[in-house]
């Protein structure tokens, strides 16, 4: 027992400094930071969602350009800054690369309407990165975006200052610039990977897509 | 690398692994001695968006006493209330769960880092912004509270180290480098 125990322990150590000094060697293994491709894509049509900033947004105005898809809620003080955090820094490498084709928009989508207007989400959004749009839908609209993507979310209980969580899907949700479904990844968020990820997405359509 | 898809629970342990150094480097606890004092590191609050009321605080905590020491309160006169929460992703959900006591064990740590356990802090009296300092309380069962500067920071990168120690009230040891509250 003794002898697996240290087998382990030195396994671990080996692996983990290959892990650390390697973050190519991450990818495939668990299913955090993994890719998981939606094919064929799924189409987003019939979604609607309302913007401060952008007014409604739709399948047709989603279409034209790539779309990272983050569902979360503004009273969420840890997962989605994060999140939102991290895409900014991607944000910034995508810009700094540069090609017009390369450029993703990234859409931040509350799932608390009660809490969140669109004006508010505009501002939150805008806060992480100028260029992230912030939406929210009734809750019919949320529930059909929802079904599209996969996606869940519950609320939690009231505390004693009417503040409640909000049990959402965490994943980001890969549009293609036909506005359709075409990728779940879950966070954590690395922006290298993320963009090497979004390159062999858009040079590598799905088969069954509509392209 | 060939055949870990197969072991489930050593992909697991290679992932927390890799964490473990990859926090090492970042400055984390690095070996926890007795040195009979809890020691607070690495502090930070997360700057609010616009129009926000709550906000996520971190920090580690080593005790290096021989002695369990729970945190009985935390406060802060920036914010209404301040709890522990715990951010967990299940099946691809994210929610938060509120951990009631939070205990560090004689010579061991806890890390209080985004995505985890994290301050969960509530009803901000005023806006939190980068480069801010917040006045922060936190109260021991068995050790005099510990008054923090913490630093506000977007994503807690970058900020210089932070360190402050208490020493337990049945010790003998020197009084708390920082730390003026009274013990309630």
């Amino acid at each position: 027992m003794r002898w697996r125990a240290a087998k382990a322990v030195l396994l671990v150590g080996l692996l983990s400094s290959v892990v650390a000094g390697c973050e190519d060697e991450q990818e495939g293994r668990g299913q955090k930071g993994t890719v998981n491709r939606v094919d064929p894509p799924q189409s987003l049509d019939g979604v609607q969602l309302s913007s401060h900033a952008h007014g409604e947004i739709t399948a047709d105005t989603l279409k034209g350009a790539w779309t990272i898809l983050f569902l979360g809620f503004t009273h969420c003080p840890d997962v989605c800054p994060l999140v939102l955090n991290d895409l900014a820094h991607f944000q910034s490498l995508r810009h700094q690369m540069g090609e017009v084709g390369k450029q993703v928009r990234v859409l931040f989508v509350s799932v608390d309407p009660a809490r969140d207007s669109p004006r508010k989400l505009s501002e939150y959004a805008a806060y992480f990165d100028p260029s992230f749009m912030g939406a929210t839908a009734t809750s019919e609209g949320i529930q059909a975006l929802e079904s599209a993507l996969g996606a869940y979310h519950r609320f939690g209980p009231r505390d004693g200052q009417g503040n409640y969580d909000v049990h959402h899907s965490a994943e980001l949700y890969v549009l293609n610039d036909q506005a359709q479904l075409t990728a779940r990844i879950l966070p954590p968020v690395i922006p290298e990977t993320l963009s090497r990820h979004l390159d062999a997405l858009m040079t590598a359509p799905a088969m069954g897509g509509a392209l | 690398m060939i055949g870990v898809k197969r072991y489930g629970l050593l992909s697991v342990f290679v992932v927390l692994g890799g964490l473990a150094i990859f926090f090492l480097m970042l400055g984390a606890p690095q070996i926890d001695t007795m040195d009979g004092k809890l020691t607070v590191r690495n502090v930070w609050l997360r700057a609010m968006p616009p129009g926000g009321s709550m906000t996520a605080g971190y920090l580690d905590i080593a005790n290096g006493t021989d002695h369990a020491v729970r945190i009985v309160g935390i406060s802060s006169s920036a914010f209404q209330d301040v709890q522990i929460h715990e951010s967990v992703v299940r099946e691809q959900v994210s929610s938060m769960s509120s951990v009631g006591a939070l205990v560090i064990p004689s010579g061991g740590h806890v890390s209080l880092r985004p995505g985890g356990l994290h301050l969960m802090m509530m009803g901000a009296h005023h806006g939190i912004s980068e480069g801010d300092r917040i006045p922060l309380t936190l109260s021991f069962d068995r050790a005099d509270p510990l008054v923090i500067d913490a630093p506000v920071s977007r994503d807690g990168v970058g900020l210089a180290l932070y360190e402050t120690t208490a020493s337990l009230k049945t010790g003998h040891c020197a009084l708390p480098k920082v730390g003026e509250g009274h013990p309630k």
